[in-house]
């Protein structure tokens, strides 16, 4: 990136920052004011959201939503809105976690905001890529899939699953998998697909011993897969699947006699699971949670969550801890950086926001999150290559306590399509 | 002064499609609003109108097969995701992996593809009758899911296929139609098409119904074995009733691919609900006759919508949807449409329809009552 | 060798609920003919019930099922006289789709008054194993093939030899000639509505403790449920004795199938094992439409 431009956009990160964090009337003063569009009425910024907000995903969806409020609640009462002037709303539409829905939604909002602050879903989402590109708007993405860093429309955040499981699998090496096998329990999509990579990769970049990796669709009876990877004796087992079959899975597992170390992508938990008291014991003793960077709920230690916590206390006292309710937040964030630099450029269209996009430079969370370079396009970006391993901990808000924070060098050396 | 009711005085008048003045003045305002409308609506009404279209071809089909030949069937999802998958096959782009053909070809070769699998179905269906139809043609479509998930090089599998981005009939590109020096977005130019071919199929349906052929349908229906013993063959009268609404079906399905521009085979877009959806339909228009099935698809599609615009104003349904009490508004939704059902199945068996009809009788009978 | 008996033990387990849930379609359908959707609905109600009998009102486990239990059958009362009695002598697809509907209106029903529920209903089990050998099974899942096996012998006393069950099944046979003979049909159509609700609090019951798929709570359990229609069609419609037959064999098949598909139906995509269920009941309804132990359909032009 040019000497100058860098130094010129570490100034307005800088200055953003300390308006983030230092509270009142922050901002940069636009040059202009931007001109009406999509929207942006001259006063208020609409951003959409399209989520599922009903059915079982709206686990996900519902946190991750009130997520973005919160941050939003907080720029619009502490700091006036984007550049000190601009109040934010959010627009929510109901996904119901299907393409269809979202298609609908999609249509209905895009004259009506400036971007999407979130879509939920990897189908959908690549769904609505041609459809964005053609409109030139541009989303945060609520998953984490590798193929998402370099699209120009989305701005991600987060490390994929992709380094999440290359992480996790190093930090098993390190304590106690050394020379162990290693199998797989993959959901029969592209999700599925991130575990199978991990494997692949691991296997050449970690000396793994990779054993089978049975795939599954979603609600399917699972005793056959388990019962192949308890005959193939596996030390661990990575698993590639959400919260929907998570139960199934540890339920079979035990009724199958079939105790390895577990090690479960992200999409896996729920803070429910860690209070089922039949489930408990098995939780605590053989599965961790792999998830990108990120710090304990509740740990004060670290200013920026003492500084989330504050927040939430203030504008959604009634919110229960839930890691995607961080993520929300930190969607919000993003966004907001970018709205910085489009207000200050003074421009809020589709075109105008992709530009600001490719000049902030990184996004830094403070360590709520890992920091990604955003480049100066989006071919030129590169997310955060550390991730989080969790053990399950019933005492803590969502149920899991860290491990250990790392960044290996398998993981920094994952190739990323662009 | 011309007569007010239908006086009918030969076998042609009989058959006449538009036999009243109000018949005909009504023909004169749909047009009107058909070719008007589009350039009215926003994106998002022009979208669920477009679908309400889509899902009406279906049930047109559907109505012949369970209204008039007297054979339920919960496997219209199935014949929507061949339509789908056909279109996408070989009409979405080479970049993406498809055949690039344009739109009649495509659209023709997926209904004479509905109509061979219509015609396979009807086969083995002629020994099912009511209860047992139905559950096999549930069977059917969980057996179509699994084929489509498994055949990744045309479904795209998990990930699912991207469908034709351009519609061209006629030298006019309907997903971008320029009409009168304004560009119509892409949901109101499919509008036109959709529509149109809502009108034709119609018309083929009514035309299927009020001749012999539909005579035929309704003989089955009321007392198939009877109707053999008068000469009304229950092999073709059964099987082309199949093959017909089959063909119908997947023609609904190459314009839901087109709309929907992207589609993933799985339970939640061509399951069981989505068949349900199409009994529904045609039980709440009104069984038995052609405009009930569109008028149902019109009201079944935009309830959704609907609720969404005015659903907040009730007291006990909360808008914002992370709240603790209350109903959500999905929820609201998904309880509505059931509730919508039930209702119409107890209380008005005759749907819209008789309803209508009802309403109808009850003014040319006034001051009469009753 | 182990693997065999281990898949054929978790398939058992799998095939009891199916069992149990299909008991509840078998009992509808023998008194009025009906398939009644709905049934996969009131499982997964019944599910609910016992949860919140037990986390929410405190109550110990069996009382909880007890108190559930009279629930169901009050529902399954109720709906029969408020819904399904004004149906009678409409189109068979008509019926059908009201219990359809009725089935479309739990889900927004459970999900409203039951936000956050727990993974699992808390049992005397657990979660605890049944280990035999190399061959291990959750407790649950045993109790469900002992609870299928006692219901199915309740049906079989209750029809053979008290006064409802004959008067039950002479209106399966022929509902005007039962009136004729002085049975109330219509108590006997309710009392239907009652066991099979009684028999979808069971099955709930287990389902929610995490037997069969091991999903636990939650409103997946219709769907789960609607997979006991391959069973009861392969069994026979009107047969108690098929409903548990049919639910094993389907269950067992099912999982010997992913189990082994790879090995011995290699050129079959992946996945086949779910839709086998589905597969069968096609192949069933068309060489055998009354499956192994249900009646033989006479039909009077």
């Amino acid at each position: 990136m040019h000497r100058g431009l860098r130094a010129v956009c570490s100034l307005v990160m800088a200055a953003g920052l300390v308006a983030a964090v230092a509270g009142p009337a922050g901002g940069n003063v636009a040059a202009k004011a931007p001109p009406d569009t999509d929207g942006f009425d001259g006063k208020t910024i609409t951003l959409g959201v399209i989520t599922p907000l009903s059915g079982r995903v709206s686990l996900i969806g519902l946190p991750l939503t009130a997520g973005n409020q919160l941050w939003w609640d907080y720029v619009n009462d502490e700091l006036g809105g984007v550049g000190g002037k601009y109040k934010v709303e959010l627009q929510q539409e109901d996904s119901q976690y299907q393409a269809p829905v979202a298609i609908q939604a999609y249509d209905k909002l895009k004259g009506e905001v400036v971007d999407f602050q979130q879509i939920l879903g990897t189908q959908i989402t690549k769904a609505l890529l041609p459809k964005m590109q053609v409109d030139k708007s541009a989303a945060v993405p609520a998953t984490l899939d590798a193929s998402w860093v370099k699209n120009p429309n989305l701005f991600p955040l987060g490390g994929p699953y992709q380094i999440e499981g290359i992480n996790a699998l190093d930090y098993y090496v390190r304590n106690g998998g050394k020379g162990k096998k290693v199998c797989g329990l993959a959901q029969d999509d592209e999700f599925g697909q991130a575990g199978i990579d991990v494997l692949d990769y691991s296997k050449k970049a970690l000396k793994l011993k990779v054993g089978p990796v049975p795939r599954f669709k979603t609600g399917e009876d699972l005793t056959a897969q388990i019962q192949e990877l308890s005959d193939a004796d596996c030390d661990a087992v990575l698993l590639a699947a959400t919260a929907a079959d998570a139960t199934a899975i540890l339920t079979k597992s035990i009724a199958l006699n079939f105790e390895p170390q577990m090690i479960a992508l992200a999409p896996f938990w729920l803070p429910t699971f860690a209070q089922s008291t039949d489930l408990q014991q098995y939780l605590i003793d053989h599965v961790w949670v792999a998830a990108e960077q990120a710090i304990a709920w509740g740990d004060t230690s670290v200013p920026a969550m003492d500084t989330f916590l504050q927040r939430q206390q203030q504008f959604a006292p009634d919110a229960k801890p839930d890691p995607y309710f961080v993520f929300g937040y930190l969607q919000g964030q993003a966004m907001y950086e970018i709205l910085q630099k489009a207000v200050k450029n003074g421009d809020l269209s589709h075109e105008g926001v992709l530009k600001a996009s490719n000049q902030i430079g990184k996004v830094t969370f403070d360590g709520l999150s890992g920091d990604y370079k955003y480049g100066k396009s989006a071919s030129n970006r590169n997310p955060p290559r550390a991730a989080t391993v969790f053990e399950v901990d019933p005492t803590q808000p969502v149920g899991l306590a860290i491990l250990e924070t790392l960044t290996s060098k398998a993981a920094k050396k994952y190739p990323i399509e662009g | 002064m011309a007569p007010t009711t239908r006086m009918l005085r030969s076998y042609g008048d009989d058959l006449r499609l538009m036999p009243s003045r109000s018949g005909k003045l009504l023909l004169v305002v749909l047009l009107a609003v058909y070719l008007l409308l589009p350039f009215q609506l926003d994106d998002f009404w022009a979208s669920v109108l477009t679908l309400a279209g889509i899902t009406a071809i279906g049930a047109l089909g559907l109505n012949l097969l369970t209204g008039y030949a007297g054979q339920p069937s919960l496997g219209t999802a199935a014949f929507i995701g061949l339509g789908a998958f056909t279109a996408s096959y070989l009409g979405r782009p080479e970049d993406f992996g498809g055949l690039e053909w344009a739109f009649p070809a495509y659209l023709a070769v997926a209904i004479v593809l509905g109509a061979l699998v219509g015609f396979l179905v009807g086969v083995p269906a002629l020994r099912l009758r009511g209860n047992y139809l139905i559950i096999a043609t549930l069977g059917l479509v969980f057996v179509a899911l699994y084929v489509f998930k498994s055949w990744d090089e045309v479904t795209g599998g998990n990930a699912g296929v991207p469908m034709p981005i351009e519609v061209n009939l006629f030298g006019l590109d309907f997903a971008n139609l320029e009409l009168f020096g304004e560009t119509l977005g892409r949901n109101q130019g499919l509008f036109y098409l959709v529509w149109a071919a809502v009108a034709l199929v119609a018309l083929l349906c009514t035309n299927v119904v009020r001749s012999r052929p539909g005579r035929a349908l309704q003989a089955v229906r009321d007392r198939d074995v009877a109707a053999e013993v008068v000469g009304v063959s229950l092999f073709t009268t059964k099987v082309g009733a199949f093959v017909l609404s089959s063909a119908i079906a997947t023609m609904a399905g190459v314009f839901y691919g087109i709309w929907i521009q992207y589609l993933v085979a799985e339970e939640a877009s061509l399951g069981l609900n989505l068949s349900i959806q199409y009994l529904a339909i045609i039980i709440v228009g009104g069984v038995g006759t052609t405009y009930g099935p569109i008028v149902g698809a019109i009201l079944i599609g935009s309830m959704p919508a609907l609720i969404d615009e005015f659903a907040g104003n009730l007291p006990f349904v909360s808008s914002s949807p992370a709240t603790e009490s209350g109903i959500s508004k999905p929820a609201l939704q998904a309880g509505l449409y059931a509730v919508l059902i039930i209702v119409f199945l107890v209380a008005e068996p005759n749907g819209l329809a008789g309803l209508w009809r009802r309403v109808r009788g009850y003014f040319s009978g006034w001051p009469l009552a009753r | 060798m182990t693997k065999l008996f281990q898949l054929v033990a978790s398939g058992a387990a799998l095939g009891a609920v199916y069992a149990l849930v299909g008991l509840g379609f078998v009992v509808i359908y023998r008194a009025t003919g009906v398939i009644n959707f709905a049934q996969a609905g009131m499982v997964v109600l019944g599910a609910f019930l016992v949860y919140n009998a037990t986390a929410t009102w405190d109550l110990p486990f069996w009382l909880a099922v007890l108190v559930s239990m009279g629930i169901g059958a009050l529902l399954g009362i109720v709906l029969e006289r408020v819904i399904l009695r004004r149906m009678i002598g409409r189109p068979v697809y008509a019926v059908i789709l009201v219990t359809v509907g009725l089935l479309l209106l739990v889900e927004p029903v459970v999900t409203t008054i039951w936000r956050n529920p727990a993974t699992n209903i808390e049992t005397p089990w657990g979660l605890s194993k049944v280990t035999i050998g190399d061959v291990s099974i959750l407790q649950v899942d045993a109790a469900t093939v002992v609870l299928a096996a006692l219901v199915l012998g309740a049906f079989f006393a209750f029809f053979k030899y008290t006064k409802f069950g004959v008067a039950m099944r002479a209106t399966a046979i022929d509902q005007e000639a039962a009136l004729a003979q002085g049975i109330n049909v219509r108590r006997i159509v309710a009392l239907s509505w009652a066991i099979a609700g009684v028999v979808a609090v069971l099955a709930g019951t287990m389902l929610g403790a995490g037997a069969g798929p091991g999903t636990g709570l939650g409103v997946g359990i219709s769907i789960i449920a609607l997979k006991a229609l391959p069973a009861v069609v392969l069994g026979g419609l009107d047969s108690p004795l098929g409903a548990v037959v049919g639910g094993l064999l389907i269950g067992i098949a099912e999982v010997l199938t992913a189990g082994y598909q790879s090995d011995v139906l290699p050129f079959l995509p992946g996945g086949f094992a779910a839709v086998m269920p589905w597969v069968v009941m096609l192949v069933v309804l068309l060489v055998r439409p009354y499956g192994l132990f249900g009646t033989k359909e006479v039909r009077r032009i």
